[in-house]
């Protein structure tokens, strides 16, 4: 065994000159069939390779839970990928008339938007609204619309300034004459009117509050719209144009605070869009930044603009063809596998500054140009080989895992080694040869004496640095059970985006909620006695089905509305306005009104009421105060928006109080189709809407949701439970991914390393930078996640290519005073840490939560790393010569 | 004095005016109405009867306006029904005696509001303005009331048909419905206190009604 490594070692360097030799020869053959192969590949690249950010195709189609999500989409395709708009207003009027003229007008872009759904509301939901109420609650609505009938009868008939205060005398005299009205709400509610009106503030009067007999609380009123956009795929926001619709829908029907109104878009798709705002926001700043720094640190670190040049124009074809291979070989990208690119600048410049600060080195001790090349290729060839033999087969390690992201992204980077050592082994040597040689003088002396003193602080201090390290590592051991994955895409997501603030909200109430699980039954059957399983699950709220539906006691809440119907008269059912009112009438309605509560605030009749009347007899001077200042049309326009304020939500509540005591039975035939279709599929399956008792934007809540459902109910599905499943199943990838990769490289070095020793040299600084990186994630409350996840195989490469290189240094070429940091190698190891930590590190300070972690993430392992590498490393190496030399 | 006679019967005899009433309602339809009768001849019939009895007021004071507007009230209007529904929730917690009772000061309450109501004649007519079908199986019929010296007041009635006849049901008077009136009423003494309370204070009214007359 020792003899056949021996015998590859050296076969590899004889090789290897021999390639350098040749190199100096075919040195522009090499950079135009380089620049060929490149320019191809670009083409290449650009007329095949897809990126689709669908993280659901990133998970094989084959696992159970995508098998279930697949059959729900193909039977109720309407839930799919859906635009939800919130639309709010202190009353439940303008809140359901906005949400209500919204739908109404997005029904007539049919090319936008597939399905336009109103939740609760709607032409069906006017009319049987009432049926919906318990019994009881609707004998409430009945006697408090009998109580309130002889003046809503009256107003129905003169719907103006004047009928409304014309009632409210009559309202009043009846009080004082013993009537038992309770009156001094719907005083104070006039009055808050009236203020809103002189501060010049928007106010609705709500109707269907005062017909219920509701007194408002504080509480917003919020009704859904749920939309579902055609995506256009072919631009890269494919939902720009259907959110701007719907944002300048908003605009024009005036639907915004100054009118009572907050509208806010979320759902699925406007997460994505925000998303990609946010990705984008800034990105090229940051990008133009970041490679400033990069190129900075590269050109400061290697000390000569030809190796500057070289390096960047070798990683650049090798990125180039890499994407190439990733279109030839995947076709499509994926969040996850997208992220080669980061994996390949990463390890790939590393190559580059490996044999670069190497050929530096050789330059500074007078070695000849041709000679020095020569040197470097094959001193640093040989650890190249060895390194991007364990990485590429690492990363291929992957490949069968059954996240078909990392899957993916092992293929396409594994690959991308190979295409970087060959690149590195050719056309970085033939750049460097064609280009003028870099001449002795200008390159940095060694360093000084205090920093040379600084870099041998490892071999002083072996035995501190490698108790302090085995302690780190106790401490990282016992911090290592925190890690944990955080699943919840809304982390990766902006928090202050409008759509992850709404989507947040609504994830608070269980009614609104848009996690719910789903779950699709074969017939009314199944649904019913998987509905009453799941219902005594302590996680659930409640279950819906279509048979939420069909209301109980149809035939008494008829009764009721039969009667009601009778009660209140015919007179909503004509809609008559007999009386036309003008602008004179209506101020003399409001002195009529001032009269009457002047004798309200003297009499000591109720307590509630004489106040009441006191507050909207003070409000109602102000107001004819102000009013008298203005010019006559001015006064018009303000007694107009006082009519509008008060009585504007009554016409539509009245419309809807009569169509709702029209009321049918309601059986599931009568059911309109819209609303059937999304509970029942032409074949006869149910759906059943699993809604969770407790809020989800708490990842325990949400697994624990998510797994008790299950457990009833194995073919759940829907947001909630893919992303918890996928989760698991990324994580497993993860794991699975990681630990093969280790065990070859593992097995590899082995087989490529000079002595058994050297293995553990590799192997115990990159364990102690994981540990290290995993503690640091814990001590910084950073969990792991969908997007700093795709670190770990990064600095697992970083680690090992070090690692080796290191050791390799170690074997083949120590210095006489045998310190490791000061040599070429050391350098390059600092310097490929630093301009990873620019180049993604800096990804720390992104706007989007999700690259930010991953930055931070990179930042804390390529830094763990680096004093591994550099730190440890050189002590374990010390500590093992003299161990060596001792015995 | 009539007051009091009348409650003594009712306490004393109960069963029995029961009977007789129930005899009398289902008498009267055939002598006095028409078996084809539409609803607006319902309507008319009931405002050309008021007429009459207006015209003859004096003459026939509170009692004899009371009998004549007895039979008239009784085959116009579905009034069981129309006091059934005005304690539509309070209905099916009585039982057969106590719905007995109360339908029969409910029938009472009703003719003496008439009679002590249409006390006088002041030129009144009424005149039909539209008649509309409604939902339900009702029927709409708007008239409208004119008087020396006031302003006219609109009377819509709503219908239905009670054992194949149309019978009036709830009357809108310039928009205010007076089940509406009744119901919130006596909702109001029934949610505090129980049936017994609510027939004294019906037939308080009652009295109160006889009483002015005198």
């Amino acid at each position: 065994m020792l003899q056949y490594r021996a015998d590859f070692r050296a076969g590899l360097h004889s090789r290897l000159g021999c390639w350098a030799d040749w190199i100096t020869r075919a040195a522009w053959w090499i950079v135009i069939v380089a620049v060929l192969l490149t320019g191809f590949s670009l083409y290449y690249t650009v007329h095949n390779l897809g990126i689709h950010t669908d993280t659901g195709k990133m998970l094989s189609p084959d696992l159970s839970f995508q098998q279930a999500l697949r059959d729900y989409r193909q039977a109720f395709p309407q839930y799919t990928d859906t635009l939800v708009v919130v639309v709010e207003s202190s009353t439940p009027d303008r809140a359901g008339d906005a949400a209500a003229t919204l739908a109404q007008r997005l029904t007539q872009e049919p090319d936008l938007f597939t399905t336009v759904y109103l939740p609760y509301g709607g032409k069906y939901l006017d009319e049987h609204g009432l049926l919906y109420l318990s019994s009881d609650e609707l004998q409430k609505i009945s006697d408090n619309l009998a109580a309130i009938q002889p003046f809503l009868g009256k107003l129905t008939r003169d719907q103006s300034l004047h009928g409304l205060f014309a009632m409210l005398v009559s309202a009043l005299e009846a009080v004082q004459d013993g009537e038992p009205l309770e009156l001094s709400p719907l005083l104070d509610k006039i009055n808050e009117a009236v203020r809103a009106n002189l501060a010049g503030h928007y106010y609705q009067l709500s109707w269907q509050e005062l017909i219920h007999g509701k007194t408002a609380g504080e509480e917003t009123h919020k009704r859904l719209v749920i939309l579902q956009p055609q995506l256009e795929y072919s631009q890269l926001q494919p939902a720009k144009t259907a959110i701007h619709t719907v944002r300048e829908l908003v605009r024009d029907l005036r639907l915004d605070p100054a009118h009572g109104v907050r509208v806010r878009i979320t759902g699925k798709v406007a997460l994505a869009h925000e998303e990609l705002q946010t990705a984008s926001r800034g990105a090229l700043m940051t990008g133009l930044i970041t490679l400033a720094l990069v190129g900075t640190v590269l050109l400061v670190g290697l000390g000569s603009w030809q190796l500057f040049l070289a390096s960047v124009l070798t990683m650049t074809a090798g990125l180039i063809m890499t994407a190439g291979f990733a279109a030839f070989a995947v076709g499509e990208l994926n969040l996850i596998s997208i992220a080669f690119a980061v994996l390949y600048i990463g390890l790939g410049i590393d190559y580059s500054i490996h044999l670069s600060l190497r050929y530096l080195e050789l330059i500074r001790d007078s070695t000849p140009h041709a000679e020095a090349l020569r040197e470097a290729l094959t001193g640093v060839g040989g650890s190249l080989f060895i390194c991007t033999l364990t990485t590429a087969t690492g990363f291929y390690a992957f490949v069968p895992t059954s996240f078909a992201g990392v899957s993916e992204l092992g293929l396409i980077a594994g690959t991308g080694m190979i295409i970087s050592l060959l690149l590195n082994l050719s056309l970085l040597p033939a750049l460097l040869f064609l280009l003028p040689p870099v001449r002795k003088g200008n390159v940095q002396p060694r360093h000084s004496r205090i920093m040379g003193k600084v870099l041998g602080l490892p071999r002083t201090h072996a035995r501190t640095v490698l108790w302090a390290a085995l302690t780190v590592g106790v401490v990282a051991v016992l911090l290592l059970p925190g890690v944990h994955f955080d699943f919840n895409p809304l982390h990766l997501r902006d928090p202050q985006s409008e759509s992850v603030i709404t989507f947040r909200e609504l994830l608070e109430s269980s009614t609104t909620s848009p996690w719910r699980i789903t779950v699709l039954t074969d017939d009314a059957v199944q649904a019913n006695s998987l509905a009453t399983q799941l219902e005594q699950l302590d996680v659930v709220d409640r279950v819906h089905s279509i048979e939420q539906f069909i209301p109980a006691d149809q035939a008494e809440k008829l009764l009721i509305l039969k009667d009601l119907a009778l009660i209140v008269g015919a007179e909503f059912e004509l809609q008559q306005i007999t009386a036309m009112t003008g602008f004179n009438d209506n101020l003399k309605a409001v002195k009529d009104l001032l009269e009457t509560l002047d004798r309200f605030v003297t009499t000591d009749q109720d307590r509630d009421l004489s106040d009441a009347a006191a507050r909207l007899r003070r409000g109602l001077k102000q107001f004819l105060y102000d009013m008298a200042a203005t010019e006559a049309y001015q006064q018009d326009i303000q007694l107009s928006e006082l009519e509008e304020s008060l009585l504007g939500a009554l016409p539509r509540q009245l419309h809807r109080l009569d169509a709702s005591l029209n009321a049918r039975a309601v059986k599931l035939e009568t059911l309109p189709n819209e609303l059937l279709t999304r509970w029942v599929t032409d074949d006869g399956r149910y759906r059943l809407e699993v809604l969770p008792a407790r809020p989800l934007d708490n990842d325990a809540n949400l697994r624990e949701f998510v797994t008790r459902v299950q457990s009833v109910s194995p073919n759940a599905t829907e947001s909630a439970v893919v992303n918890v499943a996928a989760s698991q199943v990324v994580v497993d990838a993860f794991i699975q991914a990681l630990t093969s990769a280790m065990l070859v490289i593992t097995l590899l070095l082995l087989l490529l390393l000079p002595d058994k020793s050297d293995v553990l040299l590799v192997l115990s600084p990159l364990l102690l930078a994981a540990g290290l990186t995993g503690a640091m994630a814990v001590l910084l409350h950073l969990p792991f996640n969908y997007a700093n996840v795709i670190a770990l195989p990064l600095i697992m490469g970083v680690g090992v290519d070090s690692g080796i290189h290191m050791v390799h240094r170690f074997r083949s070429a120590l210095p006489s005073n045998r310190d490791l940091l000061g040599t070429s190698t050391g350098r390059a190891v600092a310097l490929s840490s630093l301009t990873t930590l620019c180049s993604f590190g800096s990804l720390a300070f992104s706007m989007h939560p999700g690259a930010a972690s991953m930055g931070k993430m990179l930042t804390i392992g390529i830094t763990a790393t680096m004093l591994c590498m550099l730190v440890v490393l050189p002590a374990l190496i010390y500590r093992h010569i003299q161990s060596g030399t001792a015995s | 004095m009539l007051g009091k006679s009348r409650q003594g019967c009712i306490t004393r005899h109960r069963v029995e005016c029961c009977l007789l009433l129930v005899i009398a309602v289902f008498a009267q339809p055939c002598v006095a109405s028409d078996v084809a009768e539409t609803p607006a001849q319902v309507v008319t019939r009931l405002q050309s009867g008021l007429i009459g009895i207006m015209k003859e007021a004096d003459s026939l004071g509170y009692s004899g306006r009371y009998q004549r507007l007895q039979p008239l009230l009784t085959s116009t209007h579905d009034l069981d029904i129309i006091g059934q529904i005005a304690i539509r929730r309070h209905w099916k917690m009585l039982d057969d005696v106590q719905r007995a009772d109360y339908l029969d000061t409910f029938r009472k309450l009703t003719v003496a509001t008439y009679a002590s109501r249409f006390n006088r004649f002041n030129d009144q007519y009424f005149g039909l303005l539209d008649q509309k079908a409604l939902s339900h199986g009702r029927h709409l019929v708007k008239t409208q009331l004119t008087r020396k010296n006031s302003e006219p007041v609109q009377l819509d009635y709503i219908l239905h048909l009670s054992g194949g006849r149309w019978r009036i049901i709830n009357i809108i008077a310039d928009g205010v419905s007076d089940l509406a009136i009744k119901r919130s009423q006596y909702n109001a003494v029934m949610n505090d206190h129980d049936l017994e309370y609510l027939l004294d204070k019906l037939q308080q009214k009652i009295d109160d009604y006889a009483a002015d007359i005198h």
